[in-house]
């Protein structure tokens, strides 16, 4: 034993020494070169370096073949695929039909590359996804039912019968479902069989395929982060979060719902603290939640499982300290705040545009009942949660709970970061919703969006610090550029066009000399008549070769606050631009874009009126270009169904599309997928034949001094 | 756990195991592939029964009759299936596999009747006599499934081993493209907006431009002016790429042709107008193979495996007389794509 021992030691240095020695350590010229954030890795500074922050768009939140549910869906685009999509270069989809991953026939290419990206595949299911899908047939475990259902799409292998979503369910059960406790698959339990080892060979290899896609140059061309998910889901209510390390220092096994047995998030930022930021190995790490809109509830968390009142005072500092961000919308749908367009309710809000990407149901069972507006947890809306964690922190030793700043991501499980764009979508996993699936099951979710941070250059310390002060904002996918700052004595002064600070080229340099940008607490009052004021100044998406950016219609503020009593409260204020919708932002037939209505940008200094210093206030910016087509509107017309025909010729021309499609053999006899072609703003309580595309600052915070 | 256990699961050992298992198939591989050509041909026939059969699969998978391209595909997939298959066969594959050798004696044991406590080498070899190896589908499938990793996988493990300086460094050399720096433009610009001057920007900013030449305003003068520009006005070292997302598609096409070192323009964006002064533009780069050793091993190690398995696969069909028994002449042709 002795001796096997140290013989494996010698094969593994020299495996070590002979291929792994990477040869790329360059020293940091640092006397040229002292930013203002920690440099925790080695390598070149960067030429394009700005002291005042450009804007990086991103993607923190995609899945690939790595993961049990994309490869079941016939997706074999790994990470290093996925990167180089992010990069630009065209990746094949499964056909819509395609079996055990054949054939790859459809082709996908984002519009734009990317600046950074933060792959994340379920890190529950690493070592049965590497035994069953990346290792040789004699490995033990590899022909078990389970790998069996994976390899072949059948539930049940020896039946031939396909049906990739229920394997999923079957895979999901021990290792994401439990309400507690949480188990690998059962083969993992069988003589020989060795998932944890191979889930380190899958970690090693997401690690390998993040190095090898960092640009280390000075050109500072994409940066990559080591991340994976955390799969909680305890029957089915999402308490998922992505987990985004700083540098190639990371943990040596994922911190996974079975690692935390069962769905305990204080247990992960338990286990993050000893294995990552606090062991000394130079490691930093934080968790971005996403769709709370789906978290649901139960009797002991009624207004909502991502974000319930902590235990402990604790526990809400290890929330916030680990939490910076949330997602405010993704493929399945968007968490900032939700409005019934029919029956005029919203989830404490009366803002209309908070129909805007709302699923029907409030968990990941897509059989569930759908909740109405009255039964919906009221936190499980971003909004609302920002609104309770003020209200809550002096509870906690002044620890706000819920202080998140915002991104937006699409979770693709194509294996495609940042591909947002509507008019040429491709569904978001592979053989699952392609190609009129979408329109069956999905016809509320989207392509997802996009997070943006504003950060001195793209690498992954100042990218990384950016996201930890939460100076960062999403968008529903396009790249509008928002800038978003408070303070107390921005001036106020106008010359003939407007503010002059929104003519100065230094607006910039003013936002942080005289303030505080998105994602920071407000600094203290000078003077008690001063009231917070604000820059929110916004630029266009500038558009790619094969669709130029949607003009813009108008910025808002949203601001919540608590009153003396500890109600909160909610106001949106429109703040520059118009609320007239003319009609004729884009052509309903062809979808064409009228670039002659609306702004290239829109920049406005504002002071809140209603301000009182004696509660606590957050203050977030909202973008909001011009309607254009949906996604679904594209797929429909495409297919001869027009959602802007009247709803009987709607549907007239849906019968004649589902006929079709039945008799060509896409669909079983009886399915009407076409039919939801027909649901728009006057029978459907979320639904919208148009989408408006918007941007979300993180918030700027008012804590009244005590 | 030991810190035996432990060591165990470093991945790198895995690697270690899967490449020492591996190499010893390599020697076999090594010595069958090496064989001459035999004098005859073997031959693979597809009959048009199974043919027939592949078709009812596709439709009873996809619910409509396959078209030309899917029955192709199907068929090349299943003669690579079947090379595949038979080389297995030949390396003994069937007989080394312990995922193998664990079905056939699960099915001996299912048809041992009577005597349940039968030794598995004695299941085993009775399996092998029953000739279960060469007809049970899932064995099939197994031994297919191995072979092309080793096809894929044995050459490219050995090549990873043998990763030197000098293939890192030819590969570089042969694949310019790949790693250089694209030209990149450090410049200032001056924008004039559409939004606040509306039809007269355009004049707006020939009047501009006309004031700073005249008065020689430099990019970093206060006085250069114009309207804020969010993004900024000075970019560094950017890439047409950039530029094009930056200010839209039509901006970025002109600034190729625009001399450093002097105000320009104005060129159109997609916000309207701009006057550029181009500080540098660097040529396209090659960076020291050191900054990109890691994505040249990378994309080495990628391009290695895929053109592997297609070339093994090309290879191993013209060891075999391929005969496709349908009427129709395109399922026929000996050009049918490796899918």
């Amino acid at each position: 034993m002795i001796q096997a021992h140290s013989l494996l030691h010698r094969l593994l240095l020299l495996l070590l020494f002979s291929s792994f020695g990477l040869p790329y350590l360059i020293s940091c010229d640092s006397s040229t070169y002292t930013p203002p954030f920690q440099i925790t890795e080695q390598r070149e500074p960067c030429e394009n370096y700005q002291p005042l922050k450009q804007p990086f768009f991103g993607e923190t939140h995609v899945h690939t073949s790595y993961s049990f549910d994309a490869y079941v869906y016939s997706v074999r685009n790994d990470p290093y695929a996925a990167y180089q999509f992010a990069k630009g270069q065209a990746l094949p989809l499964p056909d819509a039909l395609a079996i055990s991953g054949n054939p790859q026939s459809r082709s996908t290419q984002i519009s734009k590359p990317l600046d950074f990206t933060a792959i994340t595949d379920h890190s529950e299911l690493f070592g049965e996804m590497q035994i069953c899908t990346r290792s040789p047939t004699d490995t033990a475990g590899y022909d078990s039912i389970s790998c069996q259902q994976m390899q072949t799409e059948k539930p049940n292998p020896s039946v031939d019968e396909i049906n990739p979503t229920n394997v999923a369910v079957i895979w999901a059960i021990n290792p994401l479902q439990r309400p507690a406790g949480a188990a690998p698959l059962e083969f993992c339990n069988e003589d020989g069989v060795d998932c944890d080892g191979a889930a380190i060979s899958m970690w090693q290899q997401i690690q390998d395929a993040a190095e090898s896609n960092y640009d280390r140059s000075s050109a500072c061309s994409f940066t990559t982060f080591v991340a994976y998910e955390y799969t909680a889901q305890p029957q089915f209510d999402n308490l998922h979060r992505n987990i985004i390390f700083r540098n190639s220092n990371v943990v040596n096994s994922p911190i996974s719902n079975v690692t935390t047995d069962g769905p305990f998030p204080s247990v992960l930022w338990q286990l993050l603290g000893e294995q990552c930021t606090n062991a000394g190995i130079n490691c930093d790490v934080l968790t971005i939640p996403h769709n709370a809109n789906l978290s649901g509830s139960t009797e002991e968390e009624p207004l909502g499982r991502m974000f319930p009142d902590p235990a402990n005072a604790y526990e809400a500092s290890q929330r916030a300290a680990y939490e910076p961000l949330t997602e405010m919308v993704q493929h399945k749908g968007g968490s900032e705040c939700r409005f019934d367009q029919l029956t005029q309710q919203g989830v404490q809000t009366v803002d209309e545009l908070c129909t805007f990407a709302q699923v029907t149901q409030n968990n990941l069972n897509s059989a569930a009942p759908h909740p109405t507006i009255a039964e919906f947890p009221t936190r499980d809306m971003v909004r609302n949660a920002l609104k309770d964690g003020m209200a809550l922190a002096p509870q906690f030793g002044g620890v706000n709970p819920f202080k998140y700043g915002f991104v937006g991501a699409t979770d693709s499980h194509n294996g495609t970061p940042g591909n947002t764009t509507e008019y040429n979508w491709p569904g978001h996993a592979g053989t699952n919703d392609s190609p009129y699936a979408n329109l069956i099951n999905g016809i509320y979710r989207t392509p997802g969006g996009l997070g943006v941070v504003w950060a001195e250059e793209n690498a992954r310390d100042s990218i990384f610090s950016a996201m930890r002060r939460k100076e960062t904002y999403g968008t529903s996918g396009t790249r509008p550029i928002l800038r978003f700052f408070g303070g107390w004595n921005y001036s106020t002064q106008r010359d003939a066009v407007g503010f002059s600070i929104c003519n100065n080229s230094n607006l910039a340099e003013i936002g942080y000399n005289q303030g505080v940008p998105m994602g920071s607490d407000l600094p203290n009052r000078l003077s008690s008549s001063d009231k917070p004021r604000f820059i929110l100044a916004a630029m266009k998406d500038a558009g790619s070769s094969q669709m130029p950016g949607t003009p813009l219609q108008r910025t808002q503020i949203v601001k919540g606050w608590v009153d003396s009593a500890g109600e909160t409260h909610e106001q949106v204020y429109n703040v520059a631009g118009t609320t007239q919708v003319t009609g004729n932002e884009f052509n309903t037939s062809t979808c064409a874009v009228n670039y002659s209505v609306g702004y290239n940008e829109l920049c406005t200094v504002w002071e809140d009126p209603d301000f009182d210093s004696t509660q606590p206030a957050f203050y977030y910016a909202r973008v909001l270009e011009n309607p254009t087509c949906r996604w679904s509107t594209y797929s429909c017309k495409a297919a001869g169904v027009d959602p802007y025909l009247s709803n009987s010729a709607c549907l007239s021309a849906a019968a004649i599309a589902n006929a079709q499609a039945v008799s060509e053999g896409q669909i079983p006899d009886g399915d009407t997928p076409f039919n939801n072609c027909c649901l728009n703003e006057s029978n459907d309580p979320f639904m919208s034949r148009s989408i408006q595309e918007r941007a979300w600052s993180s918030p700027i915070w008012y804590t009244p001094r005590s | 756990m030991g810190f035996f256990s432990k060591t165990l699961r470093m991945p790198a050992l895995h690697f270690i195991f899967a490449g020492a298992l591996l190499f010893g198939v390599q020697q076999m591989w090594d010595a069958y592939a090496l064989k001459k050509n035999p004098p005859s041909l073997e031959e693979i026939v597809i009959k048009s029964d199974q043919i027939e059969q592949l078709k009812r699969d596709i439709k009873a998978q996809t619910g409509r009759d396959p078209n030309t391209f899917q029955i192709q595909a199907a068929i090349s997939s299943a003669i690579d299936d079947e090379i595949l298959y038979r080389g297995a066969l030949n390396l003994k594959l069937d007989q080394i596999n312990p995922g193998v050798r664990h079905r056939l004696v699960q099915i001996a044991r299912f048809m041992e009747t009577s005597s349940a406590s039968a030794s598995e080498d004695a299941l085993y070899r009775k399996a092998l006599d029953l000739g279960l190896d060469r007809s049970d589908p899932v064995v099939r499938r197994q031994l297919i499934t191995n072979m092309k990793l080793i096809v894929q996988k044995v050459p490219l493990s050995q090549d990873f081993k043998k990763l030197t300086k000098e293939e890192v460094q030819l590969y570089y050399d042969q694949h310019p493209d790949l790693f250089k720096l694209p030209e990149r433009y450090t410049l200032s610009h001056i924008y004039i907006s559409r939004d606040r001057w509306g039809s007269k920007a355009e004049d707006e900013a020939k009047r501009r431009l006309k004031e700073l030449q005249s008065q020689k305003i430099q990019p970093s003068d206060p006085k250069a002016g114009g309207d804020l520009f969010l993004r900024g006005n000075r970019f560094s070292t950017a890439t047409l790429t950039v530029l094009q997302n930056f200010f839209g598609y039509n901006f970025a096409s002109q600034i190729e042709s625009l001399k450093p070192g002097e105000w320009q323009g104005p060129i159109p964006s997609s916000y309207g107008w701009h006057l550029v002064w181009i500080e540098e533009k660097l040529d396209p780069q090659k960076p020291a193979l050191i900054q990109v050793m890691n994505q040249v091993k990378g994309n080495l190690l990628q391009e290695r495996e895929s053109l592997r398995l297609k070339e093994a696969l090309k290879e191993l069909r013209s060891r075999y007389q391929i005969r496709i028994e349908s009427k129709e002449a395109v399922l026929r042709s000996d050009r049918l794509p490796h899918v």
